[in-house]
């Protein structure tokens, strides 16, 4: 199925394709077949619109009809952030996320805010996942340990530290992969319900 | 003087007036907005439409003047929680149109709906005699 109306002016094809061409980068993110139809039911709906319309200039009606029917940068962006995030299903793939939050209709504030928590939640669950890797092979040097001087160091050093300062000791690994896990979920369902609403 | 304080009266009164009218027009778009859904509902308990007809019918029907663009997010959401299902029908002549139409969840919502609306109306007219 497709929709490529004869225009008898080459302007009114221009404006067409023009217009066409803007749908088609807003919903770039999306996969085939969303894009297809996305594409044909704009068209079907601006054919119809254009072809109910009077009057002699044919590509006024048109520009008549693409004016009612909106800024395709500004009312699509809502449908292509639900279909991105539903194209993921129920699964919460931080790409999925990010393209969510990019195409959804909010200010620039909320957005920046929504990136930044993202990148800094999936930045911390990734260093606690990394802790618990490192831990596996050199576990003196990764996890929770007390310092000579009296301090507290969480992470991963080049010093190898005596096991009586290991805090967690056996517990380091499990409980470092069951943060990571939960901050990992957390900041991803949280997210996709915050872009959904 | 008096010339003075008659300017700032009728900059005053222009001025509020505008935020007046501003503060309106917001309100009634947020409004809207928040019926479309429901109303989208009520046109498709009746038939089924294809987006472009869907509008004109909404607009035939209520004082919504719905900007078309709008309706396209508010379908694809509809559909996305069951309460709508659409398919393409193609034509020999002419362009192919997408219908959609109420599912049973649909029907079930509105009815709930209903009573909502009928809960809200009634309290809000309730607040406004008093």
């Amino acid at each position: 199925m497709n929709i490529e109306p004869k225009f008898k002016e080459k302007v009114s094809r221009k404006i067409w394709d023009d217009y066409f061409y803007r749908v088609n980068r807003v919903i770039k993110g999306l996969n085939k077949k969303q894009r297809s139809e996305i594409d044909l039911e704009l068209k079907s709906h601006l054919y119809e619109s254009f072809l109910e319309r009077e009057g002699e200039n044919e590509a006024e009606r048109l520009m008549e009809a693409m004016e009612n029917l909106g800024r395709p940068e500004e009312f699509m962006k809502a449908v292509v952030s639900e279909k991105i995030l539903d194209g993921s299903g129920k699964s919460i793939n931080p790409k999925n996320l990010l393209l969510g939050i990019l195409y959804s209709p909010k200010s620039t504030i909320k957005m920046s805010m929504m990136i930044c928590t993202l990148g800094l939640g999936y930045l911390v669950s990734f260093t606690l996942g990394l802790i618990a890797v490192v831990r596996i092979f050199f576990s003196d040097q990764a996890g929770v340990f007390k310092e000579p001087d009296g301090g507290l160091l969480i992470g991963i050093t080049g010093d190898k530290l005596p096991y009586q300062n290991d805090l967690l000791g056996i517990w380091t690994i499990p409980l470092f992969l069951i943060t990571a896990i939960i901050l990992y979920l957390a900041v991803s369902i949280g997210m996709k319900k915050m872009i959904k609403h | 003087m008096k010339q003075y304080l008659a300017i700032h009266s009728i900059y005053d009164y222009i001025v509020f007036k505008k935020i007046d009218f501003m503060h309106n027009e917001k309100w009634k778009s947020q409004v809207r907005k928040g019926v479309l859904e429901f109303v989208i509902l009520l046109v498709l308990q009746r038939n089924e439409y294809y987006g472009y007809e869907l509008i004109k019918q909404i607009k035939t029907l209520t004082s919504i003047d719905v900007s078309e663009g709008t309706i396209y997010p508010l379908l694809n959401r509809l559909k996305n929680t069951g309460l709508i299902e659409s398919k393409w029908v193609e034509y020999e002549t002419g362009v192919p149109r997408k219908y959609y139409s109420i599912t049973e969840a649909g029907l079930e919502a509105v009815k709930s709906m209903k009573v909502s609306w009928m809960e809200l109306n009634f309290s809000i007219q309730k607040l406004m005699v008093e």
